[in-house]
């Protein structure tokens, strides 16, 4: 932009394309009408709530009659709870509302999401309040601002401005809007939401308690953001794809028609590809090779899209990436040579380094191979460790410096294992679920030793412990007893019970009481040490089951003792000493 | 009340079953200035036994009035950590591996507050106190470096015994200030004469082919030979099932079901199904499975190095000649790059699958490159 100069001030105006071109009608939006149409079905719910009722709350009677209406489900008992109404109770909504009070759409950047929320509001009669990340999103600005825009409509109708319309917030960027805790913007919209529904707090009516009457619309690009978690379950859920190329070029072509501006189909295909189906930024990159000349050729568009767009490329489409080629291009120019910066970058933009390695990892056996599966499988773990080391230097010495050199170790899984089929890649989750048993595992081991003797505690450390004293030890615990009348037991097993007695009391074990899924009683170990000695969820082989009656046996024959120990009588001996004294416990 | 394994330890110099030379020369240190050591030895050699008897030694019966106290430190960034000691009137034992990354502040302060304080036991035979060092080779640089300078600082009050499984990972300055005392695994013969040792002291009829298969499965670890000798006489006080011409007693070639056949721990046997799952087919999906037992493995809290050893193990037993050398090999260099990464399922998963694929190869006659 060396000169000036503008030609026709009519030509060289200062509204962008996007907006010039920003559909105005239902009818124009470009994309999957189903997903359009779903999000238009939705607001349409909010009809019989925004407004049927409209007229008539202006007559205190109509609310008085809803009110009654209300206070008697709330005796019913229906709506006592915080929660939502649920499913088979979508009608029974005290306000007409659809089951879902948000509506939250989601999809990759420049797709219209949205372009869309405000068609829809204004082809459901709507005016929009917008929210994006450029105003103050703290959790208190909010709940003021849009409670005063939700709730301002009773007002105007009063002043007698009939012709304004209801309000329906469009909450733009919502993902964006950061902050945990209970002030957090997230948390207040669904107190906003949830609120209202509780009937029973209505009655409180402070101002606080008002249900919500009005659409919201949350827009976002990222779903999965763990801001939006607790949104998710409340608000209906409508994703955005990209729409296909074809449409996409038939709609940058009448706009570049409409421009004057010369392009052909396969000039606009490539544009198209290159942004990944965002419209947005087609149109941003035409009207800026607009300015420079009055066609589209290749090198224009490809000396403005070098800076490509920074999105945050998932974890999950990383992954997906690096195990499926892109689709081939026709018409030649199809060698795939320049992946690895294509990779590092996608890598790179996602940033969640371990995770990908996770999906490779869990994913890289499942890859088709048709030669060489172990020279591939092989050179696959080397890049593992690669990427293994660096991590590990990354985290104990804190090396940042060689954080550059991480996405590298993915590049090489794309030239192993990807092909033009496509895999179903699965979440990597195997290694945290993994992780948390393997947690769980190891407080038991703790709850273990910290209640084991003294003398066995300097013996197995660390370990060992594991691997050697605690699946001995099961069995140990486990001799083949019979279970008979503790009276009727023969001398030699009974010095067995007493012996195995003496051994769960030393090492603090014991067997509690429970119920398994069948709803019968057994007994469990307690710590439940035997988790060692499980392996797929099946016990030893050479052990034998334990029975319900000889564990409770055993239980009784330790309350016994435990009860004779406490009474300072030391450990009897004696087998006739021992069933005198049982049978004064019994 | 108390286990095999714990009830007829030796408690005195005089009781050990064997190294007598080791025992004598104990012996002879204890009546003189007893100097900073270093037990180091394979895991259930003795050690640990060892140095309660030779703290007997010096101390007297003092030292088996044990107590268990719940210690708290406070980290550099005021992380409380708790830790378990065992101490008595005379010694400290402590385990500070079980701080984790901490362990540095552990072995500071518990020595400091050791050091600075003089043995208060007017009777002691000595003028010194004693801290054990548990698992000192697992000890962080940091922490060990932080031993040293206390070590020679404070030797008025303090002696230090440190107990390890190997000296590789004790650094250089520790050693030099320890005498250090090699623990040698005891032999079959020597584990046997053990147990039955024990077994007469319990009344029970070992017979001796139990005795020898108990020691061979064992190899080498007295402790574990005592554990596997109660549990089997637990399920079997007969020892009817262990027949005297088992093929490890016998020496002949081992089938698979032979080496389940004995009482080991139940992770031993899962790896060795697993190790059998490498050699029954070379593919990735059964790679993909054996990553499930590797898995389950690690959830049971089993070392990934002992998973190596073990699985390489049992391959050592189960493949032809030609191969041992390079399942040795391979073992090492993935134990290798184990220690060195942090994640140890994508080691394990490397070594099987160098194994599946070095396997492959030799069945199929090709060359390796």
């Amino acid at each position: 932009m060396d000169e000036d100069t503008p030609q026709d001030p009519a030509d060289v105006d200062s509204t962008l394309w996007t907006d010039r071109y920003r559909p105005k009608r239902f009818t124009d939006l470009l994309g999957d009408e189903r997903v359009h149409r779903s999000a238009l079905l939705w607001l349409k719910e909010w009809d019989q709530c925004v407004f049927k009722g409209s007229n008539s709350k202006t007559s205190g009677a109509a609310a008085e009659l809803k009110r009654e209406r209300r206070k008697k489900r709330a005796r019913d008992g229906k709506f006592d709870g915080a929660a939502d109404a649920g499913d088979g109770e979508q009608a029974a909504d005290p306000f007409g509302r659809p089951h879902e009070k948000i509506l939250l759409l989601c999809g990759p950047p420049g797709l219209g999401k949205t372009t869309l929320a405000y068609v829809l509001a204004r082809q459901a009669g709507y005016q929009v309040l917008e929210v994006n990340a450029s105003d103050d999103r703290t959790g208190k600005v909010v709940e003021d601002r849009i409670r005063n825009a939700l709730e301002s409509r009773a007002l105007t109708m009063d002043g007698g401005m009939a012709g304004n319309k209801p309000t329906c917030v469009v909450v733009d960027e919502v993902d964006g809007a950061g902050g945990g805790g209970e002030s957090s913007f997230v948390r207040t919209l669904v107190k906003l939401v949830t609120e209202g529904s509780s009937t029973k707090k209505y009655k409180g009516k402070g101002k606080k308690d008002r249900p919500l009457l009005r659409p919201i619309i949350c827009i976002c690009n990222d779903l999965y953001a763990p801001v939006l978690r607790p949104l998710r379950p409340l608000a209906k859920i409508v994703r955005f794809s990209p729409p296909t190329n074809t449409m996409l070029v038939s709609r940058l072509k009448n706009i570049c028609t409409e421009e004057g501006l010369g392009a052909d189909a396969k000039n606009l295909t490539m544009l198209a590809e290159v942004a990944e189906g965002d419209l947005r930024s087609c149109l941003n990159t035409l009207q800026f090779i607009k300015r420079r000349s009055t066609i589209v050729d290749e090198a224009a568009i490809r000396s403005t899209v070098v800076g490509l767009k920074d999105t945050g490329t998932s974890s999950t489409q990383v992954i997906e990436r690096l195990f499926k080629k892109p689709p081939r291009k026709k018409g030649g120019g199809g060698t795939d040579d320049r992946y690895v910066n294509r990779i590092v970058r996608d890598v790179q933009t996602s940033g969640e380094y371990e995770k990908i390695s996770q999906g490779c990892f869990e994913n890289y056996l499942g890859a088709r191979q048709l030669t060489d599966t172990w020279p591939r499988i092989l050179e696959a773990t080397d890049w593992l460790f690669l990427y293994d080391r660096l991590d590990g230097r990354l985290r104990s010495d804190r090396d940042y410096e060689l954080l550059a050199y991480v996405p590298y170790a993915f590049v090489p899984w794309y030239k192993l294992f990807s092909s033009h089929t496509s895999a179903t890649m699965e979440f990597p989750k195997t290694d945290y679920e993994a992780y948390l048993k393997r947690v769980a595992h190891q407080e038991i081991v703790q709850t273990f030793t910290a209640s084991m003797p003294h003398a066995l505690k300097t013996l197995f450390t660390g370990p060992n412990i594991v691997a050697e004293l605690l699946p001995l030890l099961n069995r140990i615990i486990a001799p083949d007893l019979k279970p008979v009348n503790s009276q009727l037991i023969k001398a030699e097993e009974r010095a067995v019970m007493l012996k195995l007695i003496s051994t769960m009391l030393g090492m603090k074990l014991s067997f509690v009481q429970d119920k398994n899924e069948d709803g019968q009683l057994t007994y469990k170990l307690d710590p439940p040490i035997d988790v060692f000695i499980h392996f797929d969820g099946k016990r030893a082989s050479d052990m034998a089951p334990s029975r319900y009656a000889v564990r409770h046996l055993i239980t009784r024959e330790m309350e016994a003792e435990e009860i004779r120990r406490s009474q300072g009588e030391g450990v009897t001996n004696n087998a006739s000493d021992i069933i005198a004294a049982y049978n004064m416990c019994a | 009340m108390s286990l095999l394994v714990d009830k007829w330890r030796p408690k005195t110099l005089d009781e050990l079953a064997y190294h007598e030379d080791l025992s004598e020369r104990l012996r002879a240190l204890a009546q003189t200035d007893f100097p900073h050591t270093l037990f180091y030895g394979p895991s259930g050699a003795g050690k640990k036994t060892r140095i309660m008897c030779t703290l007997k030694e010096l101390f007297g019966p003092g030292v088996d009035k044990l107590r268990i106290e719940q210690r708290t430190f406070l980290t550099p960034s005021k992380r409380k950590i708790e830790i378990n000691v065992v101490q008595s009137n005379y010694h400290i034992e402590l385990t500070p591996s079980d701080a984790g990354n901490w362990d540095r502040s552990v072995v500071q302060e518990v020595l400091k507050d050791i050091a600075q304080t003089q043995q208060v036991d007017l009777n002691a035979k000595k003028r010194f106190k004693v801290v054990i060092i548990n698992e000192a080779d697992l000890l962080s640089r940091d922490a060990q470096s932080a031993l040293r300078r206390t070590m020679e600082k404070f030797t008025a009050n303090l002696r230090v015994i440190l107990c390890a499984n190997s000296t590789s990972r004790i650094i250089g300055p520790i050693r030099s200030r320890c005498l250090l005392l090699r623990v040698g695994a005891p032999s079959e013969a020597e584990i046997c004469k053990v147990l039955a040792y024990a077994a007469k002291k319990e009344r029970l009829s070992l017979p001796e082919h139990v005795a020898t298969l108990l020691a061979r499965i064992s190899q080498g670890n007295l402790r574990r030979a005592l554990l596997s000798l109660e549990a089997l006489h637990t399920q079997d006080p007969t020892f009817k099932t262990v027949s005297a011409s088992h093929s490890l007693l016998t020496g002949t070639k081992q089938s698979a079901s032979d080496l389940d056949s004995v009482p080991r721990p139940d992770w031993e046997k899962y790896a060795g199904r697993a190790a059998e799952k490498i050699l029954g087919e070379q593919t990735p999906e059964r790679l993909l499975e054996v990553r499930g037992m590797l898995y389950e493995l690690l959830v049971h809290c089993i070392p990934a190095p002992l998973i190596i050893s073990t699985i390489s193990k049992r391959l050592m037993d189960r493949v032809d000649e030609e191969i041992k050398a390079d399942v040795v090999y391979w073992a090492a260099f993935y134990e290798h790059r184990l220690r060195l990464g942090s994640k140890p399922i994508f080691h394990l998963e490397a070594f099987c699958a160098r194994i599946m694929s070095v396997y492959k190869q030799h069945l199929l006659g090709i060359g390796f490159d």
